[in-house]
């Protein structure tokens, strides 16, 4: 990773949601090299311990706090726990998500709510915590992280497309919402993206068929990586995105142009 | 100015076409401070030559090229010239552009001619000018400036406007996945209302209050915009952070298109 000798977020406060691995870890990663401080909001401890490692070789502050995204207590002591570290919460990356490839015949009502508890709920929940103390601060920045599928349909994906089309249209109405506050909320839709996603879905990218299969479907034939995602939530999250909200940014190599 | 201790776009050359005044300058100046070499390509002789003296008194490489974009030959002759000079181009930004206001049935077919051969067909040339260069080089980045009257329609007496830069929003995507493949990123920046020259050229200056109000009003962040934060977002679609971005097109408007 390139060392950045300008610190372009010095002084910026970030959560990052599901902030543990894939491309949430990729965004901590950006940040972190841009001199914010970190909060890392997950589940997985375990992971989010070697995430933390990485920060620390970057010298960059971070912390990790447990945090269930379908949890409202959890959100709220997520919210009061980093502005207790490091007193207040300047950017908020909604990232923590989950997936699943099931056809609609197939699917259940339990699917359904789990996954809108997650990807949809979860992030009106975290946004709707750490917002008051954004507003507090006349500051905030406030990045959502859908997804093509919310664009798109993708096949077998019903419930997914749903939560992740939510999410856009969410982002809209909070930059409209938000923005005498100055508040800025937008949205990155990435596109297929080399991370451990794939693998919670059985959908595993090294597999011969499925790489082949999803190629077909991006112009620039090549698997995007978390970097290219936490280049686009590095722009959002700094002052060179300060004319622009209620932004839905396609990370994609193409793939929603066809 | 912009002082930088990494200079993200250092070794990079820019053409930005219209970059005498307003949005052009905005954008030539921010990669200017990124460290890029920057092609100052505009009609303005007086002006692009000002502009160019700036960034070069900012300590970068800059040179002024007389270019109407509606000219196939003076594309060529910008294209060229840059590559003589400094030897490649790696990032066009398609900003020339004109403007009229006028209802429908009062317009002539000089009017739409006019507007479109410089939005329109004179931003084709100039990405069809530089393909093939930067195919040999690799790759390259290519910015087109639309206006979010591309997208939509807020005022009238804006139809051969509105079609130029629907048009721009939509060859964004066409001419981005044609040329993805060779590592050439085709995005798009809309701008709402940005503080330039350009409004007092319509009779409707934004020193007025009136007028100010009629277009903050519009807007969730309720201000207009300034070249800075259009140069910012160019620098964005310029830089390594953009190479997985295709098609795109960024509203730089405070929120006006999201109501």
């Amino acid at each position: 990773m390139q060392k950045y000798e300008d610190k372009r977020l010095a002084g910026k406060v970030a959560v990052i949601t599901g902030g543990a691995r894939g491309i949430g870890k990729g965004i901590a990663l950006r940040y972190a090299n841009e001199g914010a401080k970190l909060v890392i909001a997950d589940l997985k401890e375990k992971e989010a311990g070697d995430t933390l490692e990485e920060i620390k070789k970057l010298k960059s502050e971070a912390i990790f706090i447990k945090t269930d995204v379908t949890s409202e207590d959890s959100i709220k002591n997520m919210a009061d726990e980093a502005v207790k570290a490091f007193g207040k919460i300047d950017i908020l990356v909604n990232n923590a998500g989950i997936s699943l490839m099931r056809k609609i015949t197939e699917a259940s009502v339990a699917d359904w709510d789990k996954l809108n508890s997650v990807n949809l709920k979860g992030v009106w929940l975290c946004t709707k915590a750490v917002v008051g103390n954004m507003i507090k601060n006349n500051y905030g920045k406030i990045i959502n992280i859908s997804s093509i599928s919310g664009l798109v349909g993708y096949k077998w994906e019903s419930i997914y497309c749903s939560t992740k089309g939510g999410v856009i249209n969410m982002t809209r109405e909070l930059a409209v919402e938000l923005a005498p506050f100055n508040i800025y909320v937008n949205c990155i839709c990435p596109g297929i993206i080399e991370t451990p996603l794939y693998l919670d879905i059985n959908f595993p990218l090294d597999n011969k068929d499925n790489l082949e299969y999803t190629l077909k479907a991006i112009p620039m034939k090549k698997i995007g990586e978390p970097d290219d995602i936490a280049g686009a939530a590095f722009f959002f999250a700094s002052d060179d995105s300060s004319y622009v909200t209620g932004q839905i940014l396609a990370v994609d190599g193409g793939y929603t142009s066809i | 100015m912009k002082k930088f201790k990494d200079k993200r776009l250092a070794g990079k050359v820019a053409i930005v076409t219209g970059s005498a005044r307003g949005i052009g300058e905005g954008i030539a100046i921010r990669f200017a401070e990124e460290g890029a070499k920057v092609v100052v390509a505009d009609i303005k002789v007086k002006e692009g030559e000002a502009i160019a003296k700036r960034i070069k008194d900012m300590g970068e490489e800059a040179m002024f090229l007389k270019t109407d974009v509606s000219k196939e030959n003076e594309i060529k002759n910008m294209v060229a010239q840059t590559i003589k000079a400094y030897g490649k181009v790696d990032i066009l930004v398609n900003n020339a552009g004109v403007a009229v206001a006028t209802p429908i049935e009062d317009c002539t077919i000089e009017q739409y001619d006019y507007v479109h051969n410089t939005d329109l067909r004179g931003l084709w040339m100039c990405i069809r000018e530089v393909i093939k260069p930067m195919k040999a080089q690799g790759g390259g980045k290519i910015i087109n400036i639309a206006s979010t009257s591309g997208v939509i329609a807020p005022f009238a007496n804006q139809t051969i406007y509105c079609a130029a830069k629907g048009g721009v929003v939509q060859l964004t995507r066409s001419v981005g996945v044609e040329v993805c493949k060779y590592n050439i990123n085709v995005n798009c920046i809309a701008p709402s209302f940005i503080d330039t020259p350009i409004y007092e050229e319509i009779n409707f200056s934004l020193k007025n209050a009136e007028n100010l109000k009629g277009l903050t009003d519009i807007e969730p962040m309720a201000r207009v915009g300034t070249i800075e934060e259009c140069g910012a977002t160019a620098f964005f679609l310029a830089s390594e952070d953009s190479d997985y971005i295709v098609g795109q097109t960024i509203f730089v408007d405070g929120g006006l298109i999201s109501w």
